[in-house]
């Protein structure tokens, strides 16, 4: 089910109406429920997969906490990971390698043939796996309690506002919540009516208006001009920013309505002065979990510049894998491992600590800013092309014409983005989460919401487009 | 000053209430300003004003009925038609609307309770972008997917005699708060040049063009043609529901004696060659040539106008990427008539 679609205010208003009726046990069984169906509307036999991960997770993480036989405890760590990755790579890998393999034979003058599944891939695989995973290492690691609870578990891994696209949640920050009593707040259900309504807005007025326009700038670039290329990178750059950051406000906001609070995944990415701060403020959730279940196993900056250089790298490459199966993917997280591993290794040269330690003037922090946007923008164009030719073919258009397109429609779109980057930087400003604060008068705040719902219905697309990080 | 963070419950409370109550009022305001704010040519409910118009016509027995786009609207002189075949005056009929497709002439007929007996022809507009489901309306805006439907349904009386449930509540959530009848800026702009009242009722059939605003256009031709161009064929992909909308017209045309005129109007040379230009396109004009051809019969022909060097008018009468000025009309309509009435048979779309 989409947040977008027309069934998703009336599945949310049935839920809500029936859980806060109920006791706390009976909320979180409710809400399994709910997310059951949640996830089944779209297709019910996927169910299995989340139910496997579910009950294998739970059971070793039980036998990992209760058992102090090392070799057990890793038998167990092994079979959590063995099942997990298992399915992962089944469903969202085979094809992949499989055609792999056979290319890469056919250029070593080797014939061979390899079978297709082309397996559907299910929705959300990505972010429950690595959440799953993460219990299940923490608990190895000593680091949390498992649950006794499996159905509290359950919830936990189908938890539906941010089941199929995150934010991907730690078992610390997200069990105690389940396993506690709840109770919605007049702060909740504002901070949840703001949190929706941004998300709406992100969604339908920015992320949808320019896909159209990207669409058919990344099918056809060779009748672009450079200027139109450009352009469909930028509003790339915006739709993706709006549709991934509008997707987790509303998955926030709903679980806001439902009394719990979801990590933030989003911290003004675009406002970022380097390319590491940048990973710093976009798609935390993932970010997070590759540095701590990846990077710093691979030893992280423990053993000297090269082995840290080589971590970001691969870190980052198995990132580009985990969007997709596909070599852009990958070549598009090889390249912001190159660019961290640059931006570690410039500053680590050419900074002292000291001069580290303090902030950066204005001036170099507007040039940092606008060279990391830029630069994000130009990493985004493998990352959106269906081939790393399509790429090429498309950074090749900017050494064409420089003939403006004429596309007036966008400047609705264009103006909300100017809108969002205000409210962004009020945030940044302020270092606050929400972007409306409880100290503005009623009358503003009534005003903004009454402005986002009229821009929702009267600008955005009436054409219903599935958000972007549900393909992952 | 008081720290934000000690606000009582109480009072968070209220304010939240007062900030629903504000924003609901607004809304009302924003509600009120969409209705008198003038709804443009293009979502006007046109369909019961022309199926009215057909159903009460009394000036003449209908002999000719055109059904169409803004294009056609520009392009077919009524009166020439009649005198040309020696009809009486009044005899031909202009019902095509802005953006008017097939399911627009299917839903007029249907309305109409069919096409009066008299009618001996109907003329019907089958440009390419209709056929195009992702078409854009020229001069901006998101695509608007159920424009037709909305133009159907005008009134709230009719909106809640919809037949199938969804629809319904669509749409009468739709005459409570408008969403699918949006106002693009510049209505805004025109509704502070004064009130608008609405006008269910169709402009005077055939050409009706300001000779100001012609000029205007023809300053801007090939920027119109060039725009307009890439609107129409925004990742042009065929629409099976627009397909089954001409099969329906053309059954129930096929119910009267009438013979049915399938025409492609002239255009403007930039026009058709950006559109050519554009990826995909060439075969989704293929595909519809195929569709149409597949349509032909005895009593089905096709036209293919579009270069006005074939049908006319002169190059200087297409105002911006086809639309025609009055003189313009007057030449096409007659060279239109000498074409129909030609001995040799059309060749099929497909076979150009």
């Amino acid at each position: 089910m989409l947040f977008n679609s027309f069934e998703f205010p009336v599945f949310l208003g049935v839920v809500l109406l029936v859980y806060y009726s109920l006791p706390h046990r009976a909320q979180n069984r409710w809400l399994l429920i709910a997310s059951y169906v949640f996830y089944g509307w779209w297709d019910w036999r996927f169910l299995s997969l989340i139910l496997v991960s579910t009950l294998v997770d739970f059971f070793c993480s039980r036998g990992i906490a209760a058992s102090s036989d090392r070799k057990r405890r890793l038998l167990l760590l092994r079979t959590s990971l063995v099942t997990n990755l298992g399915i992962l790579g089944f469903f969202k890998y085979f094809d992949f390698f499989s055609e792999s393999a056979v290319e890469l034979l056919d250029l070593l003058g080797l014939h061979a043939s390899a079978p297709i599944l082309n397996l559907i891939l299910p929705i959300g695989i990505s972010f429950y796996t690595f959440q799953t995973l993460a219990y299940t290492i923490d608990v190895w690691r000593g680091e949390i309690r498992p649950t006794r609870n499996l159905l509290d578990f359950a919830l936990y891994v189908a938890f539906f506002p941010q089941l199929v696209a995150g934010p991907i949640e730690r078992a610390r920050q997200l069990l105690p919540q389940i396993e506690t009593a709840r109770r919605v707040t007049r702060d909740d259900l504002s901070a949840a009516l703001q949190l929706l309504l941004l998300g709406f807005f992100k969604k339908l007025v920015i992320a949808d208006a320019f896909a159209p326009y990207v669409d058919l700038a990344f099918a056809g670039p060779e009748k672009l001009s450079a200027a139109a290329t450009l352009l469909a990178i930028y509003l790339f750059a915006f739709q993706i920013y709006a549709d991934f950051s509008g997707y987790t406000d509303i998955a926030r906001g709903t679980a806001r309505l439902l009394g719990f609070r979801l990590s933030v995944n989003f911290r003004q990415p675009y406002l970022s002065a380097n390319i590491s701060e940048f990973w710093r403020r976009w798609h935390i959730s993932l970010s997070s979990w590759l540095r701590d279940y990846l990077y710093i196993p691979l030893g992280g900056s423990r053993h000297g510049p090269a082995r840290t250089y080589r971590n970001l790298f691969l870190t980052m490459l198995l990132g580009g894998l985990w969007h997709g199966a596909a070599w852009n993917f990958v070549a598009w997280g090889g390249l912001h491992g190159i660019a961290l591993a640059i931006h570690r290794m410039t500053t680590g040269r050419t900074v002292s600590s000291d001069a580290r330690s303090r902030p950066p003037g204005v001036v170099h922090r507007a040039l940092g800013i606008l060279f990391t946007f830029h630069l994000v923008c130009l990493l985004w164009v493998p990352f959106r092309a269906a081939s790393l030719q399509e790429a090429l073919a498309l950074l090749a258009g900017l050494g064409g014409d420089w003939t403006l397109p004429v596309l007036p429609w966008l400047i609705p779109s264009a103006i909300a983005i100017l809108g969002v980057f205000a409210l962004d930087i009020a945030c940044w400003r302020k270092d606050r989460e929400l972007p409306i604060p409880d100290t503005w008068p009623p009358v503003a705040r009534g005003a903004v919401y009454a402005l986002l719902i009229v821009a929702f219905s009267f600008i955005g697309t009436p054409n219903v487009r599935p958000f972007i990080y549900f393909q992952f | 000053m008081s720290d934000p963070s000690s606000t009582s419950s109480s009072e968070r409370t209220t304010s939240l209430g007062r900030t629903l109550a504000w924003c609901f009022a607004f809304l009302l305001l924003a509600r009120f300003g969409f209705t008198s704010c003038p709804l443009d040519s293009v979502n006007r409910p046109w369909i019961p004003a022309a199926a009215a118009a057909l159903r009460t016509y009394d000036r003449a027995p209908v002999e000719t009925v055109a059904l169409g786009s803004s294009l056609m609207r520009a392009a077919f002189a009524p009166w020439v038609w009649s005198e040309a075949e020696g009809a009486p005056p009044d005899s031909a009929l202009n019902l095509a609307l802005d953006s008017g497709v097939s399911f627009d002439g299917l839903q007029i007929l249907g309305r109409a309770g069919g096409l009066p007996e008299t009618t001996e022809r109907v003329l019907v507009e089958v440009p390419y972008w209709s056929f195009n489901r992702n078409w854009r309306r020229p001069g901006g805006q998101a695509p608007n997917g159920p424009l037709q439907q909305v133009r159907q349904w005008g009134g709230l009386r009719e909106r809640l005699s919809i037949d199938a449930a969804g629809p319904r509540a669509r749409f009468v959530g739709d005459w409570l708060w408008p969403l699918y009848q949006r106002r693009g800026p510049a209505a805004w702009i025109l509704r502070l040049q004064g009130p608008w009242k609405p006008e269910p009722v169709l402009p005077p059939a055939g050409p009706s063009w300001d000779p100001a605003r012609h000029a205007r256009m023809a300053h801007r031709a090939r920027f119109q043609a060039d725009r307009i161009a890439r609107d129409h064929f925004y990742a042009p992909q065929v629409s099976r529901f627009e397909l089954e909308s001409l099969d329906a017209l053309l059954a129930e045309i096929a119910k009267t004696r009438a013979e049915v005129i399938l025409v492609r109007l002239p255009t403007r040379k930039a026009y058709r060659e950006t559109a050519l230009s554009l990826p995909g396109v060439r075969d989704f004009t293929e595909t519809v040539d195929r569709e149409i051809a597949a349509r032909l019969g005895e009593r089905v022909s096709f036209v293919d106008c579009s270069d006005p060097a074939s049908c006319g008018p002169s190059p200087q009468e297409i105002i911006d990427y086809g639309h025609m000025s009055g003189p313009g009309a007057v030449e096409f309509t007659q060279r239109l008539f000498d074409r129909t009435h030609q001995p040799d048979p059309e060749t099929s779309p497909a076979e150009r």
